[in-house]
């Protein structure tokens, strides 16, 4: 029998994250890319905490986890000892690790530098540009595609434009009304952070 | 994992990591965000691999 679903806040890495936990057994952590939040697993997530404790959470600086004080930047460093964090405050370990798109490379970093936390990961589309023979030419159609439309529409504009171009445009009605709200009104509040390179590779233009 | 129809930077990425690590990838239906609309395809797929670290 699952375990009541929680939501709630977690102190990791000197942020204060929102989480949600349900379930029970083996722990599964899931790690939204660039865009998203605790709400791109949902509904997997119930599905799975019939057999499994499974955690979704925001990103610091996204939706619910509110940025820190003073900070501006992030890195995949500091994302990973997030989730390490949270791995530990939750007592998750040792955890399996869901990471999707520009969660892979944070996934990736956490299995790289807390092996000791983790059972697994699995990578879904992976947003480590650095490996491809020339990553500038390949995110170009991307990066003039956020640079347009920013300029000519907006933060909002360009986030539906985004999904839009990893999708295709019935994301925007596939997505659950709250988390697209949720997504769209980010950029207003966290669109000078960065993700820079790390051992487990470049995201320029991850998402 | 890689989405079947996600970008080709995506699968290129994926065709790396896969060979690096000596690992085959798994497909899953859909886009990049598949999860958004196949979210119990994203469970079918997860549930095994999770089982079988439960295990180890």
């Amino acid at each position: 029998m699952p375990s009541q679903k929680v939501s709630d806040f977690v102190q990791s890495n000197g942020a204060r994250l929102y989480y949600e936990k349900q379930g029970s057994g083996l722990s599964l952590l899931f790690i939204a890319g660039s865009t998203g939040d605790a709400g791109n697993f949902a509904r997997s997530a119930a599905l799975l905490a019939d057999e499994f404790t499974v955690v979704t959470y925001d990103r610091r600086g996204n939706s619910r986890s509110k940025r820190p004080e003073g900070w501006a930047t992030t890195s995949m460093a500091e994302q990973a000892d997030d989730a390490a964090g949270i791995i530990e405050a939750l007592q998750l370990r040792p955890a399996v690790i869901f990471g999707a798109s520009a969660g892979g490379p944070i996934a990736l970093d956490l299995m790289i530098r807390h092996p000791r936390l983790m059972r697994a990961g699995i990578l879904q589309d992976p947003a480590i540009f650095s490996v491809l023979p020339d990553p500038a030419a390949a995110l170009a159609p991307r990066r003039a595609l956020i640079q347009d439309t920013l300029k000519a529409k907006g933060p909002r504009a360009t986030i539906e434009a985004l999904m839009c171009y990893l999708n295709d445009d019935r994301v925007l009605t596939a997505i659950p009304a709250d988390i697209l709200e949720r997504m769209l009104v980010m950029p207003t509040r966290s669109s000078t952070s960065r993700l820079r390179d790390s051992p487990a590779g470049g995201l320029a233009g991850a998402s | 994992m890689v989405a079947r129809d996600t970008l080709p930077v995506y699968q290129d990425v994926v065709k790396w990591l896969a060979a690096e690590i000596k690992v085959e990838p798994i497909t899953v239906p859909g886009r990049h965000a598949f999860y958004y609309y196949r979210p119990q395809d994203l469970a079918d797929v997860l549930r095994p691999i999770v089982r079988r670290f439960a295990r180890n």
